[in-house]
């Protein structure tokens, strides 16, 4: 609510301006066309005002980085998933059973579980965003099966936007990146 | 074999037009102009060098003008004597640039009689948005000639990027982005869209909340409306002519699938209902079509369906991993990954037809300006972006480079 607040507030005076100035609008019925409503002091006659946005700079418009959950792993570990892929294979059997025990216990006690699907910066689209969150949903389908509380579940994907490495832009980097990555919310 | 080799090799080539490989035809049928400073107020503004190449950039964007580079100053008034070498160009721009940077006037003079074929005053409030009063004189020029809209121009430009893990901001900026100004910062704030063709409002999913949570931004009142939250994901991919309809990508049960939102009523409905990935919906002509992005057959393709019917059908007609698209009228342009490439493809959605439009390097993110006639598209190089412009009728091609930040979304 602060943030909205925050928000609403920087957002209001960035694209407005003063409260006495107005926000520029532009009539441009015929070739010589005029500013109406434009800032008071700087209208000018005979130009045609081509700047949309009132008088002060955009920017500022600042949010708390707080992400609203705290985080405590407490041993849980990462899915990692080849190119494309959003299959759990096999061989990750252990970490899901491992990752299982530990949320199911997390869940007793009260807390919730966001799972975070992950992927590499070859893809910047929409569709990396959903094969992020196919990674997630496969997670929490393998842990639901062992028992894990579905309804204590959020999965949300991020995409590229979380890297996990940022050392290189290669193959080696971008593997630690297309990952799952499982959150105690407290 | 060799010859024949290198025949093949030159010819693929051709086929392409890339931003750093223009072909450019019928120079001789555009029109010569010739830009005149008026010497009373030149180099007197900060932005007076830039002005000056803005107004060359935009001429030869539009595609319509063999531009002269040569910086020249001369009398600003009507029915002085221009210059004795400018008396083979068709046209001279006289343009005076005021001290505050905030006032452009111009003249475009014909030249065999040197009589004013067309003037104009453009204003702007801060000095920091001079470039449009550049990309609108040249708009106003280009249309007072006669030629096709090139109203794109004058349009915002509308990204959000990256600037690190967890972190990104919006901006908007003009065409050329020498004008940029960050509007959303502290966060992860992802996939800009306007909200309209008047650019007075957007939409972007703010992953500031527990759940990706869809905003509106009114540009004219400064409010935020928060439109709805969806476990998963949520993108707003594209907004119908009037405003009134969304296509959102949302997971409400962890299955990204395309919905139709009613901005009015808040009322929604799934379009697609595969067990896989459909991402990316583009409205098609009116409206009662979409093309998306599906990975229903092992791999991202392009489709489309009409909204309300079960039947989809393939719209790529190349390209076996194709991961993002954008629809105008009934065209659509879709990245293609090609090896270690990704290029952008030109196709219809009612026939065969395809063009290629980039040859080599990483092309993303392709989108149709307001008109379908010039197509933005992001090129990355390593952690380097750059915004491109193709002008598909007149193959003119530009690339403008970003100082940091990896784009993440774009849109016009």
């Amino acid at each position: 609510m602060k943030k909205e607040l925050m928000m609403t507030l920087l957002l209001v005076a960035l694209f407005t301006g003063c409260a006495s100035k107005k926000v520029d609008t532009l009539d441009i019925t015929d070739g010589t066309a005029t500013s109406q409503g434009m800032t008071e002091g700087t209208e000018v006659r005979g130009y045609q005002n081509v700047d949309p946005y009132g008088s002060e700079n955009h920017g500022n418009v600042d949010y708390n980085q707080d992400m609203g959950y705290g985080e405590a792993n407490g041993g849980v570990k990462n899915i990692y998933f080849a190119v494309d892929q959003y299959v759990i294979t096999p061989e990750k059997l252990p970490t899901v059973i491992n990752n299982a025990n530990i949320l199911q216990q997390a869940i007793k006690a009260g807390s919730r579980v966001k799972i975070e699907g992950h992927c590499d910066a070859t893809g910047t689209d929409e569709y990396n965003y959903a094969l992020g969150l196919r990674r997630a949903k496969a997670a929490k389908d393998a842990i639901v099966i062992r028992g894990v509380k579905p309804s204590a579940i959020t999965i949300v994907s991020m995409g590229e936007s979380a890297p996990a490495c940022t050392s290189s832009y290669s193959e080696a980097c971008f593997a630690k990146n297309r990952r799952v990555e499982f959150k105690i919310v407290n | 074999m060799r010859t024949f080799l290198l025949f093949l090799l030159f010819t693929f080539n051709l086929l392409a037009v890339d931003a750093v490989f223009s072909i450019e035809k019928d120079v001789d049928a555009k029109t010569t102009l010739s830009l005149l400073e008026d010497t009373s107020t030149a180099g007197s503004s900060q932005h007076h060098q830039k002005m000056f190449h803005l107004l060359i950039n935009d001429l030869k964007m539009s595609g319509h003008f063999t531009v002269d580079e040569q910086a020249r100053r001369g009398d600003f008034s009507e029915g002085s004597m221009l210059p004795p070498e400018l008396h083979d160009r068709e046209y001279v721009l006289k343009y005076s640039y005021s001290p505050s940077g905030t006032k452009l006037d111009i003249k475009l003079v014909r030249t065999f009689d040197n009589t004013v074929f067309f003037q104009k005053g453009y204003s702007i409030n801060v000095a920091a948005r001079y470039p449009f009063l550049a990309h609108n004189a040249i708009v106003d020029i280009n249309h007072a000639l006669g030629y096709d809209e090139i109203s794109w121009m004058r349009r915002h430009i509308l990204f959000s990027k990256y600037v690190s893990s967890r972190q990104s901001e919006i901006w908007i900026a003009d065409y050329t982005l020498s004008f940029a100004s960050k509007i959303v910062r502290g966060g992860l704030s992802l996939f800009p869209k306007w909200a309209n063709t008047e650019q007075s409002a957007f939409y972007y999913t703010s992953y500031n909340d527990y759940l990706p949570t869809l905003y509106r931004v009114d540009m004219q009142t400064g409010r935020s409306k928060k439109i709805l939250s969806s476990e998963g994901m949520l993108v707003c991919s594209d907004v119908s002519h009037d405003g009134e309809r969304l296509l959102l990508t949302m997971a409400p049960h962890g299955q990204p699938d395309i919905y139709e939102y009613y901005v009015n009523s808040g009322k929604k409905k799934r379009l697609t209902t595969f067990s896989g990935i459909d991402v990316n919906g583009k409205y098609l002509g009116d409206e009662s079509r979409i093309a998306f992005v599906s990975d229903r057959t092992g791999k991202a393709n392009i489709y489309t369906k009409y909204i309300g019917s079960s039947s989809v059908s393939k719209a790529a007609h190349y390209g076996y991993n194709n991961s993002s698209c954008d629809a105008f009228d009934q065209y659509i342009l879709y990245s293609v990954k090609e090896g270690a490439a990704t290029n952008i493809y030109l196709g219809s959605v009612n026939s065969s037809y395809v063009r290629p439009l980039t040859s080599n390097g990483i092309n993303q993110l392709p989108r149709f300006s307001n008109d379908g006639k010039v197509v933005l598209y992001i090129k990355k190089s390593g952690r380097k972006n750059s915004i491109g412009y193709m002008n598909l009728a007149t193959n003119q091609n530009q690339l403008y480079p970003m100082l940091s930040g990896q784009i993440q979304s774009i849109d016009w």
